[in-house]
């Protein structure tokens, strides 16, 4: 292999994204790598898009800078396939890695056209067959295995014992080696083409360009009350739904809508602001006639 | 035998607490130094760690909690990060001035305004005057060994001064590296049981702590500080060799990389020296001679020692995580110590001062090998334009004239309203 491999994960506050990055370096330590894993710390909230690092090298990692230019790319959550920065700074032999269950064509058109190396595991539905917890990191890191051969299903074999053996039984140990093996097993892999020669692939990054002396002094932000311009509710995993025959228009879920999401009128309930619901489902909980319920987003995007 | 550990630069260091087994901690948590209280606290919760172990409601009364346990004779600890570290001000200077040993993991992260949760050395720095001994950590490893022998140091019976111990926020406190971590008994062997010189529980031998003193004793008492402070980088040294007899892991004042034949020379504190490693790597390889040095004890400053190391090369870049607002040229706090040491010990070069990374911002390979191509051009004339570069910050040239400065809300930002 190349002297150093480096990884960048997406996914969602919530979903295990900075444990997988641990996961998989712990495990490559276990198989002799030096590694590094670490998050990109924004403002953390469920549901809000997350990144993550892992570095393996077979010599000591004295570099202390962001992954610019990963060799992999994993994606835990489908719904973000959309985000133009997944790609950013992809090797072009490198490959894009997404938890799904949909079909290559479909993805690769949700991921803008990528014609790159592409592998897909269902990870989701083989965690809640055999842990019966959505836990995709366990199967995937079969699924890496078998791609990366970084090490092999006997190395992760060893590392799973050694790690879950003292703490659970011989039942949850069996349970991660089968979500282990069958990640190694049912990865789909559609090679596509890798394009040599090509530079990274590079996206255009808004946002930072004003010069010192044009800022507002102190930190001032002149547009007070831009919230509305962040669209939050791409943060969702899950959405409310509301059952209207239940409704009361009590309107505790406009009180306590964090995000003031709930759109009302005349002093009755209306529904929600999409672009701005994040399902924190706080409507949910409060609503005294369990009018609204919570939903995987995931099912809602795929029935769209 | 001890064993490698997946670990982050906080637990690392939460470990090495565990294995040291203060008698006191009280800490506060703060972002990023949380994973080191909430570490050592399940060590405490699961019965790992006998320390009494104080959740205070601030970092005043953290630090105030460790005078008053140290004061007692107990071996103490806290940790801290920016507005924790700032919070905790009147204290650092009494900690140090009743020599009490008290040890202190530090997690670099920019002070507030504007709120900023990343690292730079803004906090530490402030605090560099304030009594303690400083020690910088490159990564998880470091954090580790240098807590443990942070203990040694401050204990020291020619010291007696706490100690701080640095690590970057973020960058290596949430980063799980790979870490040795030592036996149990080899760790309690080398830190050894606490012999306080003095405590205010020794009914024999009563005695007042922290009392009143006016001008006929006060400077005399601050001579006493100096003195803890200058035979400090020998005790520094006596027990980074024990720790070296003991565990393998050599340490000293500071660490050079490829420095020996080098023209020119970066220095740099923290985990930055470890990616700027790449970027010597990287030139060296185009046949260029640059060289690293990385300070690890930053106070007591080896002056002496740095310029030594340095004597043979012909410009020198500072690099600074921190700005000392109003000090010569608005340059960082290591350059002005730099360009002190090189006028004390007669070095007359170039050293220019780069000031990067304030707020985490990323600093990469790519840019120290631009420092380093503006290091070549320095060595090249042999002097300096521009003494302090802020690395990366949008817009250095021009600079705005008076007129456009004194917009407090420049045009461009509102022009869409
Ligand atoms: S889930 Fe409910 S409470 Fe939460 S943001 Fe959406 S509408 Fe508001
Ligand atoms: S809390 Fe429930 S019942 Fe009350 S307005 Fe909201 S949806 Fe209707």
């Amino acid at each position: 292999m190349q002297e150093m491999i480096e990884i960048r994960w997406h996914g969602r506050g919530g979903q295990g994204v900075v444990t997988a990055a641990r996961l998989l370096a712990e495990a490559a330590m276990e198989a002799g790598y030096f590694i590094q894993a670490f998050p990109d710390y924004g403002p953390e909230r469920s549901g809000a898009p997350i990144r993550a690092y892992t570095r393996l090298s077979r010599s000591p990692i004295s570099l202390h800078s962001p992954v610019k230019a990963p060799d992999l790319v994993i994606v835990l959550d489908e719904t973000l396939l959309g985000d133009p920065s997944l790609l950013e700074g992809l090797k072009p032999d490198g490959w894009l890695i997404v938890n799904s269950a949909l079909p290559p064509e479909f993805v690769r058109r949700r991921v803008g056209g990528y014609k790159g190396h592409l592998a897909l595991l269902d990870a989701t539905r083989i965690a809640l067959e055999v842990l019966r917890r959505n836990l995709p990191n366990t199967p995937l890191l079969g699924a890496l295995a078998r791609l990366t051969g970084l090490f092999s299903l006997e190395d992760l074999t060893r590392h799973i014992r050694h790690h879950l053996a003292a703490k659970f039984g011989e039942d949850v140990v069996r349970a991660n080696l089968e979500a282990v093996r069958r990640g190694f097993e049912e990865v789909r892999i559609d090679p596509g083409q890798a394009s040599p020669g090509e530079r990274p692939i590079e996206v255009p990054s808004g946002g930072m360009a004003l010069p010192w002396f044009e800022l507002p002094r102190g930190g001032l932000i002149l547009d007070a009350g831009n919230a509305i311009a962040y669209r939050t509710g791409d943060w969702r995993t899950f959405r409310p739904v509301v059952e209207m025959e239940k409704c009361t228009h009590c309107l505790y879920c406009w009180l306590y809508c964090p995000d003031d999401a709930i759109r009302v009128a005349g002093g009755q309930f209306l529904g929600f602001d999409e672009a701005h619901c994040k399902g924190c489902g706080i409507c949910a909980a409060v609503c005294p006639p369990k009018a609204i319920i919570m939903v995987e987003e995931s099912r809602v995007v795929a029935a769209v | 035998m001890g064993r490698w550990m997946a670990l982050e630069g906080t637990e690392a260091v939460a470990y090495a607490m565990k294995q040291i087994a203060p008698d006191v901690v009280a800490a506060y948590p703060i972002t990023p130094q949380t994973g080191i209280v909430q570490t050592f606290a399940q060590f405490v919760a699961d019965g790992e760690v006998s320390t009494e172990f104080l959740q205070v409601e601030s970092e005043h009364s953290a630090l105030s909690a460790c005078v008053g346990a140290a004061a007692a004779g107990a071996r103490a600890m806290t940790a801290t990060s920016s507005q924790g570290l700032a919070l905790m001000w009147e204290i650092l200077y009494i900690a140090a001035a009743m020599r009490l040993p008290v040890v202190m993991p530090v997690v670099n992260r920019a002070l507030s305004a504007p709120i900023n949760i990343h690292c730079d050395h803004s906090d530490s720095m402030g605090a560099r005057d304030a009594g303690w001994i400083q020690i910088y950590s490159e990564n998880a490893q470091e954090a580790y060994d240098n807590t443990l022998q942070a203990v040694r140091i401050a204990e020291h019976p020619q010291v007696r001064l706490p100690v701080m111990v640095m690590m970057d926020g973020f960058i290596t406190s949430h980063a799980v590296e790979r870490v040795w971590i030592e036996e149990d008994d080899a760790v309690r062997a080398f830190v050894g049981t606490y012999q306080p010189a003095c405590t205010l529980l020794n009914l024999e031998r009563p005695l007042t702590f922290g009392a009143l003193d006016f001008y006929d004793y006060y400077f005399e008492h601050k001579r006493h500080q100096v003195e803890a402070m200058r035979r400090a980088k020998e005790a520094i040294l006596e027990v980074a060799e024990d720790f070296a007899r003991r565990f393998g892991r050599r340490y000293g004042l500071f660490e050079t990389y490829r420095l020996e034949d080098a023209e020119v020379a970066l220095v740099v504190l923290s985990s930055t020296a470890g990616t700027a490693r790449v970027a010597v790597d990287n030139l060296r390889r185009l046949g260029w001679r640059v060289g690293l040095l990385k300070p690890r004890v930053y106070r007591p400053f080896p002056d002496h020692e740095l310029i030594e190391a340095l004597r043979h090369v012909r410009a020198i870049g500072v690099m600074d995580r921190a700005i000392a607002f109003g000090a010569m040229e608005n340059g960082g706090p290591l350059w002005l110590d730099m360009l002190a040491a090189a006028y004390r010990h007669g070095l007359h070069i170039p050293i220019a001062n780069y000031v990067f990374g304030l707020g985490g911002r990323d600093i990469t390979p790519s840019e120290i090998e631009g420092i380093f191509t503006d290091l070549m051009q320095i060595a090249e004339r042999g002097m300096i334009t521009r003494p302090v570069t802020y690395v990366g910050v949008r817009g250095e040239a021009p600079l705005p004239t008076p007129a456009e400065w004194a917009l407090w809300l420049p045009e461009a930002t509102i022009a869409g309203d």
